[in-house]
Parts: C-alpha cells; sequence; structure tokens
C-alpha cells in the first residue's frame, strides 16, 4: 500500500512510497531511516502526534523531522 | 489566541487565491529567436526550387539544418515549460483548510494577517544554554516578491545579543535565518506547498544552537565589543571606564596614578612632566601658562617650566625643586 513519506533529515525526501500491510510507525522508521534514533526525531501521521506503535493505513502522511538542526551565520 | 473555524476557513481561501496568483504568473519563456528565420529560409528555399536554381536551394537547406540544430534544445525547453504550465494542480481550500488547523494545533499561536498577507505562527518561548530569547514569529509570504525571502523571523520580546542589536537569535540577523543543515528540507516544503512541514523545520533550527556558526555564539551573547580595541569582552571579563561608562577589555583598561580607578584610552591623558597615565578629573592646569600637568607636578599652582622661571620669594632660580 501506499503512503506519503517525508524526511526532513538532510537534503530531505519527499514522496509516495509502497510499505507493507501491518508495517508500524516504529518499523518504517527502522527500514527508512537506518543508523537514526527516533528519540531525535518529531514524528507525524497525517499531522498528528502519534504511537510508535500506531499501524499506517493506505494513504498516511508520515514526516520524520530532526528535533536538532543546526542552522549557521 | 488561535483562529476559529471561521477565520480559518477565510484564511485557507484566501492562501489559496495568493498561491493561484503566483502560479499563474509563471509565463512561458520567449519562443527563441532565430524562429522566424526558419520560414525565410523554408520560403527562399521553395523559390530556389521553382526557379531551378538547385546550388542556391542546396545552400538554402544547409542553412535550414543549422537553425533548426540551433533550435531544437530550446524548443525542448519551451515543451517542458508548457507542460508544467498544463499539468500544474492547485491545492482545495480545504486541503489548506485542514492544514492551517493542524498548525493551530502544533503551534502556541498562529494567524493569517490579511493586511501583510503572511501566515505567522509564534513558538514557543525558546531558551538556548540559558540564555532567554523568548518566542519568535515566523512570517511566511507565499506570494512574495521577487528576489525578497519568502519568510522572516521576529523576536516578540526581543533580547539580542548585546554586541549587534539586529542578532536576536545565534542564527538570525536582521530578520533573517540562516538555515543552514535545514535548507534543504526548508526549500523543498516551500516549493511542495507543505506549509506544516515548512513551519516545523524553520522552529526546529531556531530551537537549535550550532555555537560553532552564529553569527553571535551564546557564550559571547551578554558580550560588549572593546571601547579600546574591538574585541568582545565577556561579562566576567568587563571592565567600564569611570568616566565614560564604555565597556573595556582588561588589556586595554588605563589605570589613572592618582585616583586609582580605570578608564578608557580616551578619558586619560599623559603628564608631559612625569609620563604618568591621569584622568580628565585629576589632571589639573599650570595658573600661568595652562599647561595641563599632573597634581603631584604641579608644584603651588605653576608647572615645573614656570615655577623655574618664577621662583617663590626666598627661593632661587637655581634651587632644586622637590620632586616626587
Amino acid at each position: 500500500m501506499k503512503i506519503l513519506f517525508i524526511n526532513n533529515l538532510g537534503g530531505g525526501f519527499a514522496g509516495h512510497v509502497d510499505i507493507s500491510e501491518g508495517t508500524t510507525v516504529e518499523r518504517l522508521f527502522q527500514e527508512r531511516m537506518i543508523g537514526e534514533h527516533p528519540e531525535n526525531y518529531l514524528v507525524r501521521v497525517n499531522r498528528q502526534i502519534v504511537v510508535a506503535t500506531q499501524l499506517l493505513v493506505e494513504g498516511d502522511r508520515v514526516t520524520f523531522t530532526p528535533i536538532k538542526i543546526e542552522g549557521a551565520a | 489566541m488561535n483562529p476559529n473555524e471561521l477565520e480559518l476557513r477565510c484564511a485557507a481561501r484566501e492562501l489559496r487565491d495568493q498561491l493561484v496568483r503566483k502560479a499563474r504568473r509563471q509565463s512561458l519563456p520567449m519562443f527563441p529567436p532565430g524562429w522566424k528565420a526558419i520560414e525565410r529560409l523554408a520560403r527562399q528555399y521553395q523559390m530556389a526550387i521553382d526557379r531551378g536554381w538547385h546550388r542556391a536551394a542546396r545552400n538554402v537547406a544547409l542553412l535550414l539544418v543549422g537553425h533548426l540544430d540551433y533550435l531544437r534544445p530550446r524548443m525542448d525547453e519551451l515543451n517542458q515549460s508548457a507542460q508544467r504550465l498544463a499539468n500544474m494542480q492547485f491545492r482545495t481550500v480545504h486541503s489548506i483548510y485542514e492544514e492551517l488547523t493542524d498548525l493551530a494545533i502544533e503551534f502556541d499561536e498562529f494567524r493569517w494577517d490579511r493586511k501583510t498577507e503572511e501566515l505567522i505562527v509564534t513558538t514557543a518561548p525558546i531558551t538556548l544554554e540559558e540564555i532567554p530569547l523568548g518566542s519568535f514569529e515566523i512570517r511566511l509570504c507565499p506570494d512574495h516578491p521577487s528576489g525578497e525571502p519568502p519568510y522572516r523571523i521576529v523576536a516578540v520580546e526581543p533580547n539580542p545579543a548585546a554586541s549587534n542589536s539586529s542578532i536576536v537569535h545565534p542564527h538570525v540577523d536582521d530578520g533573517v535565518l540562516c538555515e543552514g543543515d535545514g535548507h534543504e528540507a526548508v526549500r523543498r516544503a516551500l516549493k511542495d506547498g507543505r506549509l506544516f512541514d515548512f513551519f516545523t523545520v524553520v522552529r526546529q533550527i531556531l530551537c537549535t544552537h550550532h555555537a560553532g556558526s552564529a553569527y553571535v555564539s551564546l557564550d559571547e551573547w551578554a558580550a560588549m565589543p572593546c571601547r579600546d580595541c574591538g574585541d568582545l569582552v565577556l561579562e566576567s571579563d568587563e571592565q567600564v571606564c569611570e568616566a565614560c561608562g564604555k565597556t573595556v577589555c582588561g588589556g586595554c583598561s588605563r589605570c589613572c596614578q592618582c585616583c586609582d580607578q580605570g578608564f578608557c584610552s580616551g578619558c586619560v591623558q599623559t603628564c608631559p612632566e612625569c609620563d604618568q597615565t591621569i584622568c580628565s578629573s585629576c589632571m589639573e592646569t599650570c595658573d600661568r601658562c595652562g599647561q595641563e600637568i599632573c597634581p603631584v607636578c604641579r608644584v603651588g599652582s605653576l608647572c615645573e617650566a614656570c615655577k623655574s622661571e618664577n621662583p617663590q620669594p626666598g627661593e632661587s632660580v637655581n634651587a632644586p625643586v622637590a620632586t616626587q
């Protein structure tokens, strides 16, 4: 099933991806954000705060935004 | 206070109108020069063929090939622009309304300023490394004039750097946020029209201190520039000129040899006779010649030179003068 996946880390990614039935937010993070830790991210599904075990459904909009994003001068 | 449902719907409608206006202003690029030459060359070729001028026809055909080679990539570009305009889709008012509703939940304050046509989100108060910077407004103008940044940062209750009042955040100068690692995420969110993501990313940049690349780092936030050398002086090392009140660093502070107070270089002088540093308040003048002189070298009311020319009664011109 397709969801809209948005990753605001670095160069970023925003696009539709295929995921399998029964994928949770936590599992999606593990698959898509390799090497990253979920506690360092704001996680939103359909722009709402959710629990890690929430099951994703067709058409969901999932966003991972780093809590710390360094600005510059 | 966040807007009610009616205000949100009005804001969504006005925002959509703004986005459509901006999109419609994108026009097709100009037809490339040389386009009309194709028609002229085609006519010339036909004329040459009709008159049996086969060599001339061949030359015109070669010119035609050159022009077409020049035009081909430019026509491809024109084609892509036309396709983009033909496929342009606009968000519905309802989808914008839903996004504004979520913004109103995520942020402390959110409003649509109809006068400036800006979407304004206010962050919660931000404290970085124990320095309270206050809340910030992130003011986005989707239909911003070309050449200007699409958004600006405004401190609600500014606590700027002591050395520069236009720096209200380590990464904000004169309302412009230097996005650093967040630049691509901000750019993509704006390009895609993902307002919620845009405001979220900007807020996270404001909530992060990158000491290695700040206009003024937080450990120098309260530092004032030395009046004499210009270096930033930390609060713990700060000295204040007793005369003018300006900040002076330890290296530039001058001590008056009379009153033992600290001064900047502009508020002290050097006694011409003993070369000691004397502040303007302690410096005296010779009653005869007006020369500025320290109290120690001013014997009676005269400087040494005047005193030696005009000895007091009972003294000779050559009598030794008591010195410090």
